[in-house]
């Protein structure tokens, strides 16, 4: 072997040495991205579960709640989808009317718990991919209608259910007739995001 | 041949021995980090697991909680939030507030069950909506939110 490329009592030994740190390097590069890493994913969602859940409660609470602010109104003591279906009954779907009985409802709902929780809440009614723009009733200023809707909003979360009401224009739900019944369906969404 | 003042103590095998020790030394201590963060995390891991469970318990019992249901002694509690907190090594508080001042548990500290967490505890909180039951008849439910806190 030439007398260069001969290695010196040490040599052979550091080169196993620097080897040794560089597999012990990447090994431990490795162990820390996996462990950095663990667990990212369940959190993702487990928040988007949240998110889910938000809109899900929000929506059964609709059903749920009652509208108790004026003994003299025909909705006292009813859910407030009560109010929601009789104005769909008689052919109306503008909840987002400030002074649409309905809408001034589901309104101060939302707003109370967008006001609380710093998430902002939309209940609309849709059919297919359409949002009903005139029947949005949405805590986001910058939410009006589904154009903005979808340019404002970038990753809701949303949850949906029908809701019947005694047949006038079927139409006007946007979901049709209810079986053989005399009873239309409209499906409505509540969506909720991040403010 | 070496003379006085050339040699090192940094020849022979010595140089190899200390990178073998750091090497080792490294990896061990990478070992550690990784198994701490690994421990730290399932730890959070548990607590939003029950968060969410419990969470979904109050989903499905959206208007059937009644105010008495918020205590520690009641049924509900027992039934459906302990058995989260014995399953998931956790402790559940929750506070049940009203929207609406003519409902019950609208004052704050009304309607809770659990024990407190304690002051500096590390605790996940979320907050949800829920339609609270309260008056005399099935007809007056309430918006309200239920604020479950989980910490170990």
């Amino acid at each position: 072997m030439p007398k260069k490329f001969m290695l010196r009592k040490g040599q052979a030994e550091i080169m196993d040495g620097l080897i040794l740190m560089l597999i012990a390097a990447i090994c431990s590069t490795v162990l820390l991205h996996i462990s950095s890493t663990y667990g990212v994913i369940p959190t993702e969602i487990y928040e988007e579960t949240y998110a889910q859940k938000l809109a899900q409660n929000t929506l059964l609470s609709l059903y749920h709640i009652t509208y108790l602010d004026d003994v003299n109104s025909p909705f006292y003591k009813k859910s407030i989808m009560v109010a929601v279906s009789q104005e769909l009954s008689s052919g109306n779907r503008n909840f987002g009317n400030v002074g649409n009985v309905a809408g001034d409802m589901l309104r101060n709902i939302l707003q109370t718990y967008s006001q609380e929780l710093g998430w902002h809440f939309m209940f609309a009614i849709i059919s297919g991919d359409t949002i009903f723009d005139e029947s949005i009733v949405s805590t986001d200023p910058s939410v009006t209608n589904s154009r903005t809707f979808k340019q404002n909003v970038g990753n809701p979360s949303c949850a949906s259910a029908a809701l019947t009401y005694p047949k006038g224009d079927c139409s006007t739900g946007g979901g049709g007739s209810a079986g053989n019944s005399n009873m239309c369906y409209a499906i409505f969404e509540i969506c909720t995001w991040q403010s | 041949m070496k003379t006085r003042g050339q040699g090192s103590v940094f020849s022979g095998d010595v140089p190899a021995i200390i990178m073998i020790v750091l090497s080792i030394g490294f990896f061990m201590s990478s070992v550690y980090l990784a198994l701490d963060h690994f421990n730290s995390i399932k730890a959070n891991l548990d607590i939003e697991s029950a968060l969410v469970d419990a969470a979904s318990v109050f989903l499905k019992e959206n208007a059937k909680i009644k105010p008495s249901d918020l205590s520690s002694n009641s049924q509900f509690w027992n039934l459906r939030i302990a058995r989260i907190e014995n399953s998931k090594g956790v402790k559940i508080y929750t506070e049940l507030r009203a929207l609406d001042p003519m409902s019950a548990c609208f004052n704050e500290g009304e309607c809770v069950a659990g024990k407190p967490p304690p002051d500096n505890t590390e605790l996940l909180s979320k907050r949800f909506p829920i339609a609270l039951k309260s008056g005399d008849t099935d007809l007056e439910v309430y918006p309200a939110l239920v604020k479950i806190s989980v910490y170990k």
